[in-house]
């Protein structure tokens, strides 16, 4: 996939666990993980719109764009 | 839920087997019926050599009513055209042919592998749908088989077709008429195979929606 969700990376700068950044969201801990590890599909903008309150950043710093 | 399903399923497979058992069973009546005639009634001709049914077509011109034959509702005579007839040849042998000797049987093999294989296959189909394995690469497989297996019968058919016209011909040569084909395979066997591969295919892309539907978060 060539969009790289960099979710990890804000979570370890704003210090914030799985568990916790799920609850937040609104997402099961399974679906953050399916986020997290690039096997996600699809994203909804209410998802990215609650990711990005969560961990205060814009979605620019949770998504990368790299040509394979 | 899965009632009308399964009512449906019942109904697919009960019309299945009456179409197989029908043919079978009025074979067997009718044989039975000639050999029970055999033991009581006095032959005039015993059948000896080969006894072929073949289609016939008139050599030449329009319908050719050669026949009369007595209409017992009107004591009249009513006129017959021959399409397809019964024939002894008492000089004939199939020895001479041995190439049909050995491959309708083997078409007929494969004509009962392909029937038994299909319901073990649609069998599976049904269990699966109840069972909710509906999104499932075995069903999508399991209904592809199903249609190639219709397509290979139908296949079949034309090569039994063809195969009796070809032994027809080579037996026989008649002076009034030509001899032709008795009847033609139905197309519908092919639209029923290419539809259920079309099926599977729907089966498909409803699975990879489904896979895409389940990983948008």
């Amino acid at each position: 996939m060539s969009i790289i969700v960099n979710v990890d990376v804000m979570m370890a700068k704003r210090k914030i666990s799985s568990n916790e950044l799920a609850e937040k969201i609104g997402i099961t801990p399974a679906n953050l993980s399916i986020l997290k590890t690039g096997k996600a599909k699809a994203i909804r903008f209410s998802t990215l719109e609650a990711i990005c309150r969560a961990l205060d950043c814009t979605p620019g710093d949770v998504l990368e764009y790299k040509e394979n | 839920m899965k009632k009308k399903f399964n009512l449906m399923c019942v109904v697919m497979l009960i019309a299945l087997l009456f179409g197989l058992a029908v043919p079978m069973l009025t074979t067997f009546a009718t044989g039975f019926m000639q050999g029970w005639d055999a033991t009581t009634i006095e032959q005039t001709v015993t059948p000896t050599g080969v006894v072929s049914s073949v289609g016939v077509l008139p050599k030449k011109g329009p319908m050719k009513w050669s026949h009369r034959i007595v209409n017992t509702k009107t004591g009249k005579e009513e006129n017959v055209q021959l399409i397809q007839a019964l024939v002894n040849a008492p000089e004939l042998s199939r020895d001479d042919h041995r190439m049909f000797n050995i491959v309708m049987p083997a078409l007929g093999f494969l004509s009962l592998a392909v029937c038994v294989l299909f319901l073990v296959f649609l069998v599976d189909i049904i269990l699966s749908v109840n069972r909710n394995r509906i999104f499932d690469k075995r069903l999508e497989q399991r209904l592809a088989w199903c249609g190639w297996l219709l397509i290979i019968h139908y296949a079949e058919s034309w090569a039994v077709t063809i195969l009796n016209y070809m032994q027809n011909t080579a037996l026989y040569e008649f002076e009034e008429y030509i001899v032709s084909i008795i009847e033609y395979p139905h197309t519908s066997l092919l639209l029923a195979g290419i539809g259920m591969l079309i099926i599977g295919q729907i089966f498909k892309i409803a699975r990879q929606l489904k896979e895409e539907q389940e990983l948008t978060i």
